[in-house]
């Protein structure tokens, strides 16, 4: 018999990654900063996981309320700064309303094709489709509020404890019941 | 949902869809409402079939616009 399943993600990395994080963006920060990328990564110290945290879905999808996390840096245009093009990228979450008008979106990620998600934000947000299935009854209900923030991020413990525990608390307070992370 | 499957072995979640699209259109082409439309479908519906830890699904859809071009190279696939 094995250990059970956990339901939390293991955070045991979390010091071996800082020790060598601050070695490597030392060395890696001129690289990362002329876009290079491929060769500032391959001395990145990736964390390793040995299990897989889970929790049984059994709720119909007719009645599951869906929250979404976009790592597309989509941000709305004249109410949120728009996110930050730095070496380890910016750390900030936002929350709009789920009702938001598609049309006053804008991306900031220089680390995708941006023109893709100008031309139709529905390839990394399918705001259209997510609100048609909830129209249909197909889908219970959208969460109020949907969380953006930018998939290039080098400090993957803050990742970890800060902004993941955010939105799960903050999806937690929203009665959400399925994430759906999509990232770029 | 991811479309690098080397990345998600790596993080291990709980559950996943592989798509076949490039970085940046994780839902498929712009204007490509049917194909959108379908890939969210069979997304959510993932989250009802797939019942161990790590579960995957592949989506069967591929890019059908040109080549996306990104820092030198042409994809239609992946990161």
């Amino acid at each position: 018999m094995g250990q059970a399943t956990p339901t939390k993600a293991d955070s045991s990395w979390i010091p071996t990654f800082r020790e060598k994080y601050e070695a490597w963006f030392r060395e890696a920060r001129a690289l990362l900063e002329a876009h290079q990328y491929g060769v500032a990564f391959k001395t990145y110290p990736f964390p390793a996981f040995d299990q897989t945290p889970w929790s049984p879905f059994t709720i119909p999808l007719t009645t599951t309320r869906l929250g979404v996390v976009t790592t597309a840096g989509l941000y709305r245009r004249g109410i949120d700064p728009r996110f930050a093009d730095t070496a380890e990228g910016d750390p900030r979450v936002l929350a709009f309303p789920s009702d938001v008008d598609v049309k006053t979106l804008d991306v900031a990620h220089s680390h995708i094709p941006e023109d893709l998600v100008r031309e139709d934000v529905n390839v990394v947000l399918p705001l259209d489709h997510l609100r048609s299935l909830v129209q249909e009854r197909r889908l219970g209900a959208l969460a109020p509020r949907i969380f953006s923030l930018v998939g290039y991020r080098t400090r993957a413990d803050e990742v970890a404890q800060e902004t993941a525990t955010a939105i799960a608390a903050a999806m937690a307070e929203d009665g959400v019941t399925l994430g759906l992370v999509v990232p770029v | 949902m991811a479309n690098f499957t080397a990345r998600m072995e790596r993080i291990r979640p709980p559950r996943w869809v592989h798509v076949r699209f490039p970085r940046g259109a994780m839902f498929g082409e712009p204007g490509n409402h049917t194909k959108q439309r379908q890939v969210l479908e069979d997304t959510l519906q993932a989250a009802t079939t797939i019942r161990e830890p790590g579960g995957k699904v592949e989506l069967p859809y591929r890019w059908e616009a040109r080549p996306v071009a990104w820092r030198g190279r042409e994809i239609t696939e992946g990161p």
